[in-house]
Formats: C-alpha cells, structure tokens, sequence
C-alpha cells in the first residue's frame, strides 16, 4: 500500500497525474525530416496503457548505416534519467528500415531520442510524445472460456482437497473409509465449494473495483470546455471558458505559445464539415479565451482547441456550439476585431460536389489528383493518383502542390512559422489532428524537449510563481504583436529545420497515418503573398 | 504412536546407499521442499528485478525460477498420482487419497498440483491484464494473487507431504533406531524450512501494507495480526517441536534476509525510463518483520500452557503476540526507517527503486499521513488488532491440531 501511496504522492509533486493528447483518435505520431545528413521518418506507436511499450519504426535513406538507437527521455527525468540506448533492429526485406521498442513506465510528458550512426557521421533526432493511458479493455471471449475452464477445474480440486483433509487424509494407511468419514468428506467438500465461492466472490469484487479506480484515476481525462457565442459590437465572440473541474492540477496558468499562438481553435461545421475556421483566441483569465468570428455560416459547429503547456504536452479540448446568424455589415466587417492571423473558408459538404449555398466566396473541395483552384486565383493539387485509396495505419506523405496564377510553382512563405499547417477531420469527429510539415508533434514541444535534454537539473521550480509565469508568456505575445511579419516569422522559425521536404519549389509535404477507415477532410493552410490561403480535400480511407 | 513399517523398505538386501543418504523419505518430499524453496527465491528476485532493471519477459531469470519450481511440484506429483493409480501397489495406494473415483493421491501431492495449474492460469490472466491496465507497478494485484496463492498451494502441498510421513512415524525395519530417529528429525526440519518459506510468501505478499514506513500505522499491526498468528501456531503445533514457532521465524528472516542481501551485493542497471534514481547494484525489499520475538514469547507460552484449552489458549497467546509485535516494531520502525545506521548493505533500508526520486523528503521518515496519531486511534486500532489477533490464533491452533493428524 505504502508502495503506491509513495508512487501516487511523486507522480502527484511531479504534476504528472494530469497527462495530455494533442489530438483525436490519432495516436501514432509521425517525424519526418532530416537527422544529421540522414533523411528520416519516424514512426512512434506509443503505449494505450501507461506502463507500457512503445513501438518505433524508422526509415533512413542510404545504405551506409550501421546502428539505429533509441531511448525514452521524460521531461522531469532529462536525459540524465534515461536508461541506456536500445538498439532498433533491420526489419528483412526492407532497406532502411529499423524497428525497435521503448518503454515507458509513467505518464506524462516525454520524447523519443532516436540516433543513427553510419557513413555520414551521427545524426539524432528527438521526436516528443504523450504517454498517457487511454484503453479501456474487455476480457476477449476466448481468453475468458479458458479462464473460466481453469477456474473450474481449480475450484474442483481445491473442494477435493478440503474435503479429503477432513476425512480420507485422516485415515491411517490401510485403514478404510466408513460412514462418519464419507460424512466429513461431504461436509468438508461443501464448506470447500462455499470457500472457492467466497474467494472468487471477493477477487470478483476487487478485480471490479481496480477497474473502476483505472478508469477513473489512471486514464487520460481530457480538459472540457463550454463554448457559448456572444454579440459584440455588432460581431459575434465566442467565448471558450474551460471548465475548472477538468483541470485535475493541469493548471493553466502554465500554457505556453505554440506558433505564436496561446490557442488554436478550429471550428467545423458538424455533419457537412463545408464551413471551417481556424482562430487564435486570446486569453481573458487563466481559463477562459475569447475569439470574434469570422462571416461563418450559422449552425452547430464542432470546437477543437489545442493548447500546449510548459513541458511540451498538447492538449485537444473538444466542444461544439451553435453559431446564430448575424449579418454582416461591410461596416462591421472593418471593425473586426480577430486576430490578424485567423482564417476561415465555405466550400462544399463533404463528399457531395456541389456547395450547399451558392456563393462566389465558396471554395470547391479538391479530390486527389485533381488541381484545386483556391482563394487568390492559384491552385493546389494533391499529388496523388486521382482515386487513390488510402489504407489505415500506414504512414503517408501526404505532398500538395500549390501553382501561382501563371501556372509556376508558388513561392510559399511560412505562415506562423512552419510553411503549411494542416487539420484532418474525420466525418463523424472521431479523429482530429492539426499537423505540420515536420510531423504530427508541436514543433514547440520538440523545441522544449530538446532544451530540456541540455539542462542538467530538475525544472520544476522554476513552476513555483504562476503568475510570473503568465506574466512572462503575455510579455513575450505582446512583444510579437510589435515586430513586423519579418521579424515575427523569423522569430517563430527560430532554430527549425525547414530543409526536411516539408516544402520544395510550392510544395508542401505532411506526414500522416490515418488511424482508421472512413471519410477525412483535409483544410490545408499556406502562404503567399502575405495572404493565407486555405484548401479543402476529401480522402477515403479503407 | 509409532506404527507401520515401510514395507517397500524393509528388505534390507533392496536399501541402495541412495535411500540410505535420503533416509528412506520418498524422493518426491525432497522434490516439493526444494520446489517450496525455489518459489519464494523466484517472487523475492523478481521483486528486486523490478525495482533495479525493470525490463522483464515472459523468461526472465527469476520468472524462470518460479516457473521451474511451481512446474517441477506440480508435475512430480502429477506423476506420482497417474504412477500410483494405475500401476501403484496396493500398499502405495493405501497410503493415498482417493479422489474422483479412480485417482489416487498424497493431500500433498494435490495441493501440489492445485498450485502448479494456478501458476499456470495466472500467466495468461496476467499476460491480460498488463495489456488492459499496464506492466507490473504493484504485487498485490489479482494475477499476481492468483500465482501468489498457486505458489503457497505448492508449499503447503510441500509441508502436507513432509507432514503426512513425520505423523505416520513409520519406523523403517532395515533402518538402525539412529537412522530411524535421524530420520525423523530430517523430517521435522524439512518441515520448519517449508513453514519458514510459506511465511516468507505470506509477507512478501503483504509487504506493500508491512513496510517500514507502516511501521507507526496501526493497519500495519492490523494485518500483522491476521496474517501471522495463524501460521506460526499451526506450523508450530504441526513441527512438535518445543521451539517449533522459533525456528520457523528464525528460517523466513534469514532466509528473507540472505536472499535480498545477496541480491544487494549484484550489479544491476535499470532498463526503463524515466529513472529517478541512479543505481548500479539490485534494490530489494527492506529488513524481515523480527518475528522471531513474538514466536519466541508464543513458544513459551505454549509449552507453559500445554493443559489450557484452545479456547484460553488463543486468547492469551493472541495478545501476547501482539503486544510483543508491537512492543518490538514499534521502536523498530524509529530505528530502521529513520537511523543512518539502518542505510547499509546488512539492513538494507537505503535500497530504493530506480522509479523513485531518492531526495523524496520522507524516504528516511515517518509520513503524517501515513502515521496513527492520537491515543484514542491507537486504543481502538489495537483492540480491533487483538480480536484479530486472537482470532488468526485460534484458527492457527485449530489447523496445527489438524496438521498433527495428517496421515496420507
């Protein structure tokens, strides 16, 4: 007991209970870039309960590799509490391929470090990940029968055994059983099945109630929120307040910017997904955050906003509200209040060609293959055969061309820092994901990660001033809003590697594995002229 | 009363020098003692694997000793129950219980196999249940009980075995009256070492409720109060010896003490992340509860009271164990949780998991919320103690009674 007292009371000083998910319903997370001279792609499946194993899959380009390594690095622990590297071994018939296992023993914040060691010298990568528990399991059918068959034939010798200690074990050699004996022997026997009965009685009750504390206690509980829309100034706002008893010690106060951005909030419309938003909110207290809207159709939208706190978790808060309508006067358009980097787009519902209004703003949703005329008169083409089908679990690059009006190559430039942003809904909202060029990860997660990894001490007092903490993070937005987009862009880039493929010559490649089959829109967000442009994209998954 | 000659054995021209080194014991007896030892060393390295290097399979090195020895008792009196039934002598099964009609066996031998076959359940129970609720953090959890109660079933098929021969006090014919009384004593000591593991297990088992920060907790004298008296009594009254319970205490804390410290002197590297603490050599479970005082005291009321009734006899000695449990412990926790003298290789008190941070404020201390405070906390915790107490004794002294009748 006092062992789990003790492993509850550090995990709780570590504030690690709280855990995170920077998504929906896609946990493998994807790398793709470059480590040292090494072209990479790093596919992470963690654990869906937390002690558990992650599995690491890793391409490398080229021939002259000797040795892949890796090793789990936590972010309270550095990598100081990291055990020695692990080898990932050549998976047969596949050149560059290396397949290897981590464990992870808590939840929380922590990264993978993976190490290639060949030809062109030592190249290291550090890929963050959320280790959290998130399955809920049943006993399978065929695993229960022969626990069960087992459980019966244990109950039968264990009433064989209480009853012959009564009566038959008494005999001395030789001896014969007689009436009173076989009299014992019955009741010894009944008071043994009564015993078997209590004893899976009890382990019954207790395996019951060790769920129940897994489930409510060990898995990962999402924060929640209540979104609500206001008129203001003849605009509506919507107010996103999270609700403060899903915050379980994940205190707020300890958000940190993400591209610039405390929020990323996208909104959907639920069923036709044809009308999207993405917005930054900004904050009004430690829970609650503010966006005006842009001129979005009325009706019920689905809300996901994504935060990131100090140690680099990203959290997905889901909600949905309804949006009334509100007319938009060319007045009220000017004043509008959002900030300068939200974006939104109408196009068609998902899976039908045609819009459901008509209206020269819309956006037609593009299909594989087929060049997709966006907002400033370029277009964006998915490079994939038109019907190409997609299957579940496997890594894509999903690689968008997107051509000036004069049929060039469009010379992109990076919008809040990365070159092309992407979120991937699911038609019945079961998976949501906001990814990048580098991967399916915040850049600032492996940002943090990474200088976590060159500290050598133990990072939590410097959590000891909550306000000083939002202070500093409200100083650093306020400074951003002052540079121009230049220095802003530069500022967000920071030390990033945009050489991994994300984008060459207008083109913008995102790493994905979609984690089920059904119906995926993909809002593909890029840059060019100082104009973000957003396309659509439908994509079927088997 | 001393009885039956062993017939299989009483053609002296038959005895080989092996039955002579094994003193006419049956080989099997010898097979469960060493199957009853090799368990407990299996869980108590497994215990310490955990805490140093974390990263186990399915055949791990201690994993593969608890399976030789659960699989090896389990087997071997399997064996024996298909030999003896359908190609035993009639003389072999009259020494056997019949059982579903047409098998015969030792009550040993089945509780042999009753914990051979819950071993094997708990496998893939437990494969089960890390994928549902993850790897092995705690002992205490219901696979782990299902393996746990299989491997007791082993020793206490272990103890039936020995016991069934010792009670039978069979005086073997072409034995000199040395052998035969040498006999008799292996047999006795055969009986303390499995007692000695079977309480091992016992506290291995609870230990996450009888560490030393429990120590100043009264659930520690709580638990302490059901889980031992009833074994130290009926395996004290099942040895027949006058310091029985002694020896019995005497044999888990040395061999509980000598496991762990010999482990303590091995390298061992932790394999998983995040590690909090830096080790180089296994961490294990800290110092043995010092039972041996309280079965000193119940020994010698035992042998002070031998005409009381087991009614009297379960109060008296139910409160004297648990006033001497606590009147030992309680100190005992200031010294091995809070003495630097108790942070060495022979207490074993700095031994600490690679998964806990070794600054934690309270590693070396008692824990507020950890800790009974309050006279009238500790007068109703004890009282509730001491009925537990007297009960487990009562119950012990009704199974010693029952041990000492065992025949087949």
């Amino acid at each position: 007991m006092f062992l789990r007292k003790i492993t509850a009371f550090l995990l709780l000083t570590c504030g690690l209970v709280g855990q995170a998910k920077a998504h929906i319903g896609s946990a493998g997370i994807v790398q793709e870039g470059k480590a040292g001279n090494y072209h990479i792609q790093v596919y992470v499946e963690p654990p869906d309960v937390i002690p558990g194993i992650a599995k690491v899959s890793v391409s490398v380009d080229g021939t002259d590799i000797e040795n892949v390594r890796i090793s789990p690095i936590y972010y309270w622990t550095g990598d100081e509490g990291s055990p020695r590297f692990d080898e990932a071994l050549p998976v047969a018939g596949e050149t560059g391929r290396y397949e290897g296992q981590i464990w992870l023993m808590e939840s929380g914040a922590a990264s993978v470090k993976v190490i290639i060691e060949g030809k062109r010298g030592t190249g290291e990568t550090l890929i963050p990940i959320a280790a959290i528990a998130t399955a809920k399991r049943d006993l399978p059918p065929s695993l229960g029968w022969i626990l069960a068959g087992l459980a019966v034939l244990l109950v039968g010798i264990l009433t064989t055994i209480i009853g012959a200690s009564t009566s038959d074990s008494l005999l001395k050699p030789g001896e014969q059983s007689n009436k009173n004996f076989k009299r014992r022997r019955a009741v010894g026997s009944t008071v043994g099945l009564s015993f078997c009965g209590l004893l899976l009685f009890v382990g019954n009750n207790w395996w019951s109630n060790l769920s129940r504390d897994y489930k409510d206690s060990f898995m990962y509980k999402p924060y929640t929120a209540t979104s609500a829309i206001k008129i203001e100034n003849a605009q509506r706002v919507l107010t996103f307040k999270i609700d403060s008893s899903s915050v379980q010690e994940r205190w707020t106060s300890y958000v940190i910017p993400d591209h610039g951005k405390l929020m990323h909030l996208f909104l959907v419309r639920q069923g036709t997904m044809d009308a999207f938003a993405h917005l930054h909110p900004s904050r009004k207290d430690t829970l609650t955050f503010e966006a005006p809207l842009p001129n979005l159709p009325a009706g019920k939208y689905l809300v996901f906003a994504d935060i990131l706190r100090f140690h680099g978790l990203q959290y997905t808060i889901a909600d949905t509200v309804d949006i009334p309508a509100l007319k938009i006067t060319q007045e009220s358009a000017e004043k509008h209040t959002g900030d300068s980097d939200d974006t939104y787009i109408v196009t068609n519902p998902i899976n039908k060609k045609l819009p459901a209004v008509q209206d020269a703003s819309i956006t037609i949703c593009g299909q594989p293959g087929i060049k997709t005329p966006v907002q400033d008169g370029s277009s964006i083409i998915w490079e994939e055969k038109p019907n190409q089908v997609l299957k579940a679990g496997q890594v894509y690059d999903l690689k968008f061309s997107v051509i000036a009006p004069d049929g060039k190559p469009a010379e992109l430039q990076p919008y809040l820092g990365m070159m092309g942003h992407a979120a991937i809904l699911k038609e019945d909202g079961s998976v949501y994901i906001h990814l990048h060029p580098n991967g399916t990860f915040s850049a600032t997660s492996q940002q943090v990660m990474e200088k976590r990894v060159k500290e050598t001490v133990n990072p939590s007092r410097r959590l000891s001033n909550a306000k000083k903490f939002r202070d500093s993070v409200d100083h650093v937005l306020a400074q951003l809003q002052t540079m121009t987009e230049e220095e802003r862009d530069k500022w967000l880039m920071g030390n990033m590697k945009h050489e991994s493929g994300g984008h060459h010559g207008g083109s913008v490649t995102l790493p994905y594995v979609f984690p089920s089959a059904g119906n995926y829109r993909i809002w593909l967000q890029v840059k060019r002229n100082g104009k973000i442009l957003t396309g659509a994209f439908d994509a079927k998954v088997i | 009363m001393e009885t039956t000659v062993n017939r299989s054995l009483a053609d002296k021209k038959t005895l080989s020098s092996t039955q002579e080194f094994l003193l006419g014991i049956p080989l099997y007896v010898y097979v469960s003692v060493i199957a009853s030892k090799m368990v407990i060393l299996g869980i108590l390295w497994d215990i310490a694997w955990h805490m140093s290097i974390g990263r186990d399979g399915l055949f791990s090195a201690p994993h593969v000793v608890v399976y030789i020895g659960a699989a090896t008792a389990g087997i071997f009196s399997g064996y024996q129950v298909l030999k003896t039934s359908f190609w035993g002598k009639q003389a072999e099964k009259n020494k056997m219980v019949n059982f579903w009609g047409i098998f015969y066996s030792s009550l040993g031998g089945l509780f042999c196999i009753w914990g051979g076959i819950a071993a094997l359940t708990s496998a893939p129970f437990d494969d089960w249940w890390h994928s549902a609720y993850g790897l092995d953090v705690q002992i205490f959890s219901p696979p782990h009980t299902v393996l746990l109660l299989g491997l007791m079933g082993v020793q206490i098929g272990a103890m039936m075995s020995v016991l069934a021969i010792l009670n039978r006090k069979e005086q073997i014919a072409s034995f000199t009256a040395e052998q035969n009384k040498a006999r008799n004593k292996r047999l006795q000591w055969m009986f303390v070492l499995t007692a000695g593991f079977f309480i091992t297990t016992i506290f291995t088992t609870l230990s996450e409720f009888l560490g030393r920060w429990d120590m100043h907790n009264v659930s520690f004298y709580q638990i302490g109060s059901v889980a031992f008296p009833f074994c130290l009594l009926a395996t004290a009254r099942g040895a027949g010896m006058k310091w029985g319970a002694t020896y019995i205490a005497i044999t888990f804390m040395v061999f509980h003490w000598a496991v762990n410290a010999t482990l303590r002197l091995f390298p061992a590297e932790p394999l998983l992340g995040p590690i909090h603490n830096k080790i180089t050599t296994y961490q294990t479970l800290g110092f043995p509860l010092l039972m041996v005082f309280p079965a000193f005291v119940i020994d010698w009321l035992r042998h002070k009271l031998q005409a009381t009734n087991d009614w009297w006899l379960s109060v008296i000695l139910g409160l004297a164990y648990l006033l001497t449990f606590f009147a030992i412990h309680y100190p005992f926790g200031y010294f091995i949780l809070e003495s630097p003298l108790a942070r060495n290789w022979f207490w074993g008190s700095y031994s600490w998991t690679f998964q806990n941070d070794p600054d934690w404020e309270f590693r070396y201390k008692f824990v507020d919320w950890n800790t009974t405070v309050g006279l009238a906390n500790w007068v109703m915790g004890l009282g509730i103690a001491l009925l537990l107490s007297i009960f487990s004794t009562r119950i012990g002294l009704a199974w010693g009674k029952w041990m000492k009748q065992v025949q087949r």
